[in-house]
């Protein structure tokens, strides 16, 4: 059952990109595959008639109108099923990015074994686009209908040498879906000599590979790997070519079977000449039909799990699509957000609560600052935060209304974030720092404004154009940022945004330098301070810097997915725990 | 197509003798069966009426033999392809690799031109091992087959008529290699356009998950790379729907001289001037002939192209991979005196100095901190120390022998002397111990699927020194665990944990006799508890080499005897702690800035 949804939604996609381009390329492969075989029919008649006096006329127009016909199809197939592949290329890329962000949880890039599978569709696609190719099975069958119809002409039994040719076709597939795995298994070796490669050809790690001496281990490296890599593919491609000769000289001496019965049956009457000739003719068709069948089975084999990965994700995006009632988030915040008793799980089956039973007011118009060792849970809190998960037990209120209840899209329409793993958008300069709000991208006023809250008026003056540089070095003209440079320009794209109501910034400093840090920190807490006023704006801040930290209202420290302190710089020094050892031991260097 | 071949010959000759022999065997054959089928063929009526000969059993029996012989070679004959496209795999990543590798200097490989040789190469590098499988394999032998042919149907039937087939066949793939050479840029996706859709595709994906749903960018993106990507396809579209009608008329007419050859063929036939068998041979013949399309040559020209953009084959670096070299003998003094001397510094193509006029003494076996802004040229320096780049003025004296006057084998032996902890240190997705043992020039296992072997006393002192014994033992296999979540048993290290196996590896060199310690921000990644360990155990870590720490933490920088201050391009300050607090300056207004961010504690604490 769930085969056929696989194979309908194999079939439908093609239909779905490219309607009257699928049916022209169906008839021009149709074509293709039915007239060859004509065209010998053509030829035996010929003879046949020859040799009994006949009009040879009917066989060779036969044979010229298939041939005629097969050209002008046969040219016209390239071009259009070319078409068709690009329609259903684009078609398909924009289904899977469609599918893959209609989920609005991240969880499905963060679970290993999800990603895996996500990132195997994405290396699907290739296969996936290859989707039209099914039709050409139309054309295998109709070509395998002409065969089986003709050597029926001649003798019915005759169809088993269609059988026979199977073997070596099947033994081909076999192969063809063993190397796959080879090679699947193999991707590793290929990772690392690009790897080697890239470091051995790059300028940002060539001081390293000199005075370390890196040259020489690492070309050994890659040669090693190459060898790993290729030698189980030979070894097996080679077996299979054995298998394949075995299995064409059972196929040859089938078929000499099958002519020495034919040339009795002449002897005895039972058969004509155009029917022996057909016969031996017809060798090579048979052969090709075997091909294409086995090829085609090959191709679904291959491709159906290919299609079963992209029905899977098609299916788990419907399920996780959020369904909850339609709040809006309040235009500002009065009493702030509150935890109640939140626990979460990662969904990686892994049983271990990231954050055990946490309850936490963060009240409007303050700045929050969560510290703790890498690993606490202080990242997880801030997801919690911008609803990329939902709790595993307890409620996030937003000013007394469930988060559950708004919804991931709106709630997001109103906040905005800053991550030391920032996303790098190789666009325009401009687009990188204005997709941070996407209605005022293309007001070069405002994307000043956020760049120059970000600090990153520096980066953006160093650009050979401006704001309407490329950014990246795979592209023409583009220019390729150090980790600085783009950490800055993730800032700005952060302060892109109007009047968020909370403001997550997840250790979106940590390659600037103190001095810049505190720059943009003493401009964002003015900034913040506005924006509390108008809409109650709550600012969750992390960071490793206690000089940062201890600038904000509230400080939350966060050990093994508990809150262990809570309060102000003063006050938890005051207790003289934990937060106090740690910035004891930081401000220890300035004294 | 003859560069290839030579190519292919300088990779395996023994692959591509098998190929060829195995090509021109089932070129043979391509001829062969059509004559010995029109052979038998003619013979049926006779067979029909006067019964068996020797003669037909014969040419029947060679028929039955040479059918499924085709089939047999094209089995065969991947084997030596295959064995060709992986040495030249094999051969097109080492000289990439050599190319990138082989001179002192980096200079070259900041010129966009090279490294934009090296991308495209590494990009279109299928188009070379695909092109070469297709001119030792089908293609040659479908030309061979194609000759062959043609000379088989003047012989049995007209000169003339071949003569004309083949003309037509041949233009036939000319015109079917211009058509796809419109096209190979956009098969590949390798235009601008394409490039830019893609990327989005990527970024949504998995490239920028967080950022997407905060800022709603799932439309946008996929605006973006439909845009792009039809923006790019649209006139292709339309040249195919051109060619589809113009090539549809081509097709016809070359069909159209097939027929007429037919044709031709049944009226000689009917008027009794050609015998059947003639007849059997030579139908059979053209069908091939008119069959044959070497378009797919434009693919082997293509390949041919980007194979000329490898770098030339020297014979003393490509093929055999050379021995690791080891480190150099221990010297009298492994610890250098260094000094720059006036040294200004401009990158190519680049208007403004990074450096300006620095001066800076590092004694021998002394620890000397460089302190500074994000921007301040503290990484140039360490590329003009490493001679990886010449100043543009100034000298750099290494036991007062200028660099500039070091020959390329003594650069290298420089280089050889220090032990670096850059920036963006290396991050191998090879196991520890090799990520470690590295630091010496030489691999531990070099492989990811080794035996777990032990480590050297050596590789264990290293581990010691810089703390990461814990961190190994946890690692699932230990030494042996791939630092690359991707491999089976590999994990993800944190950027805290990286850091400290770059120090590993950089004390791991300095064992094997580096005299020069460099740590480029080395605390970036480590949290308040790591970072105050390495502080206090730096200057024990360098007693023995000359070192330089850049950082723009205090904190490190604060135990080192002697700091300098770096600015603008130019050394301001320089001093110890004490000193530079005592005087007053630059160093002392950042640090009291940055201090006075914690005072307030020591009065709360009290």
């Amino acid at each position: 059952m769930n085969a056929l949804r696989i194979l309908g939604l194999w079939i439908s996609t093609s239909w779905r990109a490219a309607r009257s381009m699928t049916i022209a390329m169906c008839t021009c492969i149709i074509l293709c595959s039915t007239l060859p075989a004509i065209s010998l029919l053509g030829i035996s008649r010929t003879i046949e008639a020859y040799s009994s006096h006949h009009s040879i006329w009917p066989g060779l127009v036969l044979t010229a109108v298939a041939l005629l016909v097969t050209a002008i199809a046969a040219e016209a197939t390239w071009p259009i099923s070319d078409t068709v592949q690009d329609l259903v290329d684009r078609h398909i890329h924009d289904d899977l990015l469609q599918l893959t962000n209609a989920i609005p949880s991240t969880a499905h890039h963060e679970d290993p074994a999800l990603a895996d599978r996500l990132s195997l569709i994405e290396n699907d696609v290739g296969a996936l686009v290859g989707g039209p190719r099914l039709l050409e099975m139309l054309g295998s069958v109709a070509s395998t209908i002409t065969v089986i119809g003709l050597l029926a002409s001649v003798q019915p039994a005759l169809c088993l040498l269609l059988g026979v040719a199977l073997l070596p076709a099947a033994i081909e597939v076999r192969g063809a879906v063993q190397l796959n795995h080879v090679q699947l298994g193999n991707a590793r070796y290929h990772n690392l000599i690009q790897r080697c490669v890239n470091v051995l050809t790059s300028p940002r790690q060539g001081v390293e590979v000199r005075c370390f001496g890196l040259r020489e281990p690492l070309l050994a490296v890659c040669s090693t790997a190459m060898a790993q890599r290729s030698r189980p593919r030979i070894a097996l491609i080679q077996r299979f070519a054995c298998y394949a000769v075995l299995s064409w000289l059972a196929f040859g001496a089938a078929y000499a079977l099958a002519v020495w019965w034919t040339l009795t049956r002449l002897r005895n009457g039972q058969a004509s000449v155009g029917d022996l000739s057909l016969l031996l003719l017809i060798g090579t068709q048979v052969i090709a039909a075997g091909k294409a069948i086995t090829a085609n089975v090959r191709m679904v084999a291959d491709q159906m799990q290919a299609f079963a990965r992209y029905q899977w994700l098609r299916d788990y995006s419907r399920q996780r699509r959020w369904s909850g009632g339609a709040a809006t988030p309040p235009q500002r915040l009065r009493d702030g957000i509150r935890l109640r008793n939140v626990s979460f799980t990662y969904p990686t089956g892994s049983a271990k609560k990231a954050l055990q039973c946490i309850d936490l007011h963060l009240p409007a118009g303050t700045t929050v600052a969560f510290v703790g060792a890498n690993g606490a849970g202080k990242s997880t809190l801030v997801k919690l935060l911008a609803c990329l998960y939902d709790p595993t037990e307890g409620e996030i209120l937003v000013d007394g209304i469930p988060l559950r209840t708004i919804g991931p899209t709106a709630w997001r329409t109103r906040l905005s974030a800053g991550f030391q793993d920032y996303a790098k958008f190789e666009f325009l300069a401009v687009d990188s720092v204005g997709v941070g709000d996407l209605s005022g991208r293309t007001d070069r006023e405002r994307v000043l404004a956020a760049v120059t809250d970000g600090q990153a008026q520096p980066v953006i003056a160093n650009l050979p154009a401006g704001l309407d540089t490329q950014l990246g070095a795979a592209f023409e003209g583009g220019v390729d940022l150090s980790g600085g440079q783009w950490q800055r320009l993730a800032l700005a794209r952060a302060f892109m945004r109007d009047e968020p109501l909370l403001m997550l910034l997840d250790e979106p400093t940590a390659a600037l330098d103190p001095h810049t840090e505190h720059a943009l920190y003493d401009q964002y807490a003015a900034a913040a301070r506005d924006m509390a006023k108008t809409t109650g704006a709550v600012t969750v801040l992390v960071s490793h810097r206690f000089s940062t930290v201890r600038m904000a209202d509230l400080i939350v420290v966060v050990e093994d997915g508990r809150i262990t302190e809570l309060g102000s710089h003063d006050s938890l020094i005051r207790a003289g725990k934990r937060y106090a050892t740690l910035f004891e031991l930081q401000a220890r260097a300035y004294r | 197509m003859l560069t290839l071949l030579r190519y292919a010959y300088q990779l395996s000759p023994a692959a591509l003798i098998a190929s060829v022999v195995l090509q021109v065997l089932s070129a043979v054959l391509q001829v062969l069966t059509p004559l010995v089928v029109g052979a038998v063929v003619g013979r049926l009526p006779g067979v029909a009426s006067n019964g068996l000969s020797v003669g037909f059993l014969v040419l029947l029996a060679l028929l039955m033999a040479v059918l499924p012989m085709s089939n047999v070679i094209e089995s065969v004959a991947v084997i030596p392809t295959e064995r060709l496209d992986a040495a030249a795999e094999r051969d097109i990543f080492v000289r990439m690799g050599n190319l990138g590798s082989a001179g002192a200097s980096l200079t070259s490989l900041d010129d966009p031109q090279v490294l934009g040789r090296i991308q495209r190469i590494s990009v279109q590098r299928r188009w070379i091992t695909a092109s070469l499988q297709q001119v030792c394999g089908p293609i040659m032998g479908r030309a061979l087959g194609l000759a062959g042919a043609v000379i088989a149907l003047g012989v049995v039937f007209s000169w003339p008529v071949a003569v004309a087939l083949f003309v037509a066949a041949i233009g036939r793939s000319l015109y079917g290699i211009r058509n796809m050479n419109r096209q190979l840029g956009v098969w590949s996706s390798e235009t601008e356009g394409q490039k830019h859709a893609y990327y989005a595709f990527s970024l949504g994906m998995g490239g920028a998950a967080k950022e997407i749903r905060i800022f709603g960018l799932a439309g946008f993106l996929r605006e973006r790379f439909w845009q792009y990507l039809t923006e790019t396809l649209r006139p292709y579209w339309r040249i195919r729907r051109e060619q589809a009608v113009e090539a549809s008329l081509v097709g016809l007419g070359h069909a159209a001289l097939t027929v007429a050859a037919f044709i031709y063929a049944g009226l000689l036939a009917t008027s009794g001037r050609l015998a059947l068998g003639v007849l059997a041979a030579a139908l059979p013949l053209i069908l091939p002939i008119a069959s044959v399309n070497l378009q797919i040559l434009a693919e082997v020209q293509r390949g041919a192209e980007v194979y000329r953009w490898l770098p030339e084959w020297t014979a003393d670096e490509a093929v055999a991979v050379p021995a690791p070299a080891s480190r150099g003998p221990r010297r009298e003094n492994p610890a250098p005196e260094i000094v720059f001397e006036d040294v200004s510094f401009r990158y190519p193509r680049s208007d403004s100095d990074v450096l300006c006029g620095v001066s800076m003494r590092m004694d021998a076996g002394g620890a000397v901190a460089l302190v500074g802004l994000n921007g301040a040229g503290k990484s140039t320096l360490v590329k003009l120390l490493a001679g990886t780049y010449r100043p543009t003025s100034g000298r750099i004296l290494i036991d007062g022998v200028d660099i500039t006057d070091f020959d390329e084998d003594r650069l290298r032996c420089w280089q050889r002397r220090i032990a670096p902890i850059t920036q963006d240190f290396l991050r191998l997705p090879l196991p520890a111990g090799d990520n470690i043992e590295l630091g010496s020039g030489q691999l531990w296992s070099g492989r990811i699927d080794g035996e777990p072997r032990a480590p050297s006393d050596a590789m264990h002192a290293a581990a010691m020194r810089a703390g990461i014994v814990d961190l190994l033992g946890r690692l699932p296999r230990g030494w042996a665990t791939p630092l690359e979540k991707t491999i089976r048993g590999g994990i993800e290290l944190s950027g805290g944990e990286w850091q400290r196996i770059a120090l590993a590896r950089a004390l791991r060199a300095v064992d094997a006799g580096a005299g020069v310690l460099v740590l480029d921000e080395p605390a970036a990644a480590l949290d308040v508890e790591s970072e105050a360990r390495l502080v206090s155990g730096y200057l024990e870590l360098t007693r023995a080499v000359t070192s330089l720490v850049i950082s723009h933490r205090f904190s490190v920088v604060r135990p080192v005897p002697k700091i300098c201050v770096l600015e603008y391009g130019r050394i301001i300050e320089e001093g110890s702690h004490e000193q530079l607090m005592a005087a007053g300056g630059r160093y002392q207004a950042m640090f009291t800035l940055q201090a006075s961010r914690y005072a307030a504690a020591e009065e709360a604490s009290g």
